[in-house]
């Protein structure tokens, strides 16, 4: 068994799997502030309606 | 006369027992694409393909072969797959899963299984670290991404990478369920999620596909041809203005190169190529890779109970692979099977477009770190 390779698979397991959770953590949050930002703007018009 | 003879029947000294198992091969894969419906629109035509590039002196193949030519500009050129990828994204509703981000996380723990079967591959000593990276890809149950990489990767497997993918995908009803019932328990699969239905405004669902290119698009610029394509896909579904270009996505274009891509597969599969021990071992080990996405998945959530105040049902992290929509679809009956009234579907949806998400950032991450990580040795 090759135990260079299996270290770069590790290596590239490692960072793989951490990099998948990293790229959707940043998609979770820009859907979070994208969600907040609508939330905040309908109730901004509901408030100009009702003036 | 013998001349004509000799011409007209020149491919039956050049047959042999090898390409006589490759027609059985395809056979056995138009069978199960008309008889059992295992994926038929890709499994008929590579099964079809397969016996193409198999006759004896055959013209479909070759310098100027139509096959061999379909292969170098759709496939070589990675066409094809991108091209599936915007009929893909025409064709996906992220709505579910805009409302419930949180679903996003189990998309990432199914990923579990390209890892896995990577290393799999590499400790039979048998692949390379790009051939055996490809081979994990099979794990990310989504058929373009699998043909992107095993084309940058590992061309000489393209055929039975393929063929796995696209067989395990459609056999997801029948290899995630115990899998799932040996890692959870009866009251887990019992567990109910609440979900609200909450109104997405529409510059959200626009937004949405733009965002989501350029986070990924930043992070790994490699993912661009892959993601880009599935948002633009999107982008002309939930814009409003091109329900043309949106119908045609997801109707001509998926259709037209689906047959395509399958019938060019098919091609690769000639018996020199295909009928070989790795052959069988990249078959075994994407079972191997749908086995493990799901207990990752299903693991993860499990986890994810423990620190929860809402348990999450633990099903749901089976449905974070990318077979869309089998996959969620198998959750929720096997929560319905538990308890008649539980309805976890909306829920198991959302997971499973995060999986396609989740397969298209694994695949594009795979193909930026292997160079690097190979150039440090």
């Amino acid at each position: 068994m090759n135990m260079e390779l299996i270290a770069a698979g590790l290596k590239i397991s490692a960072l793989g799997l951490g990099g998948v959770f990293a790229v959707l953590i940043l998609f979770y949050a820009a859907t979070k502030v994208m969600l907040m930002f609508s939330k905040i703007s309908a109730a901004k018009q509901k408030e100009t309606a009702r003036r | 006369m013998t001349g004509l003879w000799n011409e007209s029947l020149s491919g039956i000294p050049g047959l042999t027992p090898g390409q006589i198992v490759m027609f059985a091969i395809g056979g056995v894969l138009i069978y199960l694409a008309v008889a059992k419906k295992y994926e038929p629109m890709l499994l008929l035509p590579i099964g079809f393909g397969a016996v193409l590039a198999n006759i004896p002196l055959s013209s479909a193949i070759g310098d100027e072969g139509f096959l061999t030519i379909l292969y170098r500009a759709g496939i070589q050129t990675e066409l094809f797959p991108v091209l599936i990828f915007i009929a893909v994204g025409a064709m996906i509703d992220f709505k579910p899963l805009i409302q419930n981000p949180f679903m996003l996380f189990f998309g990432a723990a199914a990923q579990f299984g390209i890892f896995f079967t990577m290393m799999f591959a590499i400790s039979t000593g048998q692949f390379d670290l790009k051939e055996a990276a490809a081979i994990g890809v099979i794990g990310a149950a989504d058929g373009p991404t699998s043909i992107y990489v095993a084309r940058e990767f590992a061309p000489n497997y393209l055929g039975p990478i393929s063929v796995a993918a696209y067989s395990y995908m459609s056999l997801v009803p029948i290899i995630q369920p115990p899998v799932v019932r040996l890692l959870t328990t009866k009251e887990e699969r019992k567990i109910r999620m609440k979900y609200t239905q909450t109104e997405i405004p529409r510059i959200i669902e626009i937004l949405f596909p733009i965002v989501i290119t350029l986070i990924a698009g930043i992070i790994a610029p490699m993912s661009v041809a892959l993601v880009g394509a599935l948002m633009f896909g999107n982008l002309i579904k939930v814009c409003g203005v091109l329900t043309r270009l949106s119908d045609a996505a997801q109707n001509e274009l998926a259709n037209l190169v689906t047959l395509l891509l399958g019938i060019t597969i098919g091609s690769t599969m000639t018996a020199v190529a295909f009928l070989n021990l790795n052959t069988i071992m990249i078959i075994g080990m994407g079972l191997v890779a749908f086995v493990f996405d799901t207990a990752g998945g299903v693991i993860f959530a499990k986890i994810l109970n423990l620190f929860l105040k809402e348990k999450v049902n633990p099903m749901i992290g089976a449905a974070g692979i990318s077979a869309f929509p089998m996959s969620g679809r198998v959750v929720q009956r096997m929560a319905a099977e538990e308890d008649p009234t539980n309805f976890i579907l909306m829920q198991a949806m959302s997971a499973n477009v995060a999986g396609q998400l989740a397969s298209v950032v694994a695949g594009s991450l795979i193909l930026t770190l292997v160079p690097v990580v190979l150039a440090a040795i």
